[in-house]
């Protein structure tokens, strides 16, 4: 059983590694993606104060923090039964 | 000036002999504690990057709820068993809590005015004064 490790994984944001098992036959018997980060922001935001979300969670990414923002900003909403529609 | 490591060069290895490096992200894990003195001893100033680097910051939410293995735990996840993940560390830590820091510039994330008039002054091999609200601001 011959196994490659392919580390760092490259062109992704974030950090990762690959390993393949090769087995006697020279076959690929299995493959695997390695996310090698973690932070925890499913369980830290818990219990913390509803409007601290937007500006927590759209630091989960630097390149997408608007996507984090607004989804949260927009769940944050929908809890309080806000309809912010007259606004656009 | 040449950029030696980073993502955006395919470089495996930090080098030596590194004139600045700009840290960002806090120790996390033992991957990070490794690189992290590697990079302390290879390079000659040592530049802490944004809030995470400088205080923890967000990386640092997980601290409250204690060690590496009840966070996991709460998560759902249970340890690599290849030990290809690395290890979590039961605390995160700032960068200066591992390795001696040269130079802090906080900011999540510091704006491109800042990280310019951080560099400027470093690349021309001159002193650089960090103060006021536009440069040592958190946030």
């Amino acid at each position: 059983m011959k196994k490659i490790i392919i580390d760092p994984v490259t062109r992704i944001e974030g950090h990762a590694k690959i390993s393949i098992y090769i087995d006697d036959t020279g076959q690929v018997s299995d493959a695997r993606f390695h996310v090698t980060e973690f932070r925890g922001f499913e369980k830290f935001c818990q219990g913390r104060p509803l409007a601290e979300m937007p500006t927590i969670t759209a630091r989960i990414c630097g390149i997408f923090p608007v996507s984090h923002l607004l989804a949260s900003a927009k769940a944050g909403d929908g809890i309080l039964a806000v309809n912010l529609q007259h606004l656009n | 000036m040449d950029l030696v490591y980073s993502s955006p060069v395919d470089s495996k290895e930090y080098p030596e002999g590194v004139d600045l490096v700009l840290v960002e992200g806090a120790v996390a894990n033992a991957a990070h504690l490794e690189m992290i003195c590697t990079v302390r001893e290879r390079s000659h100033i040592l530049l802490s990057f944004g809030d995470c680097a400088v205080t923890g910051n967000v990386t640092a939410l997980r601290n409250p709820l204690g060690g590496a293995a009840t966070v996991l735990q709460y998560c759902g996840y249970t340890v690599d068993p290849t030990g290809i993940v690395p290890q979590l560390l039961d605390r995160v830590v700032p960068v200066h809590y591992v390795v001696p820091v040269d130079i802090y510039l906080p900011g999540c994330p510091p704006s491109a005015a800042r990280i310019k008039q951080a560099l400027e002054p470093l690349l021309q091999g001159e002193k650089l004064v960090l103060a006021g609200r536009e440069m040592i601001k958190f946030g």
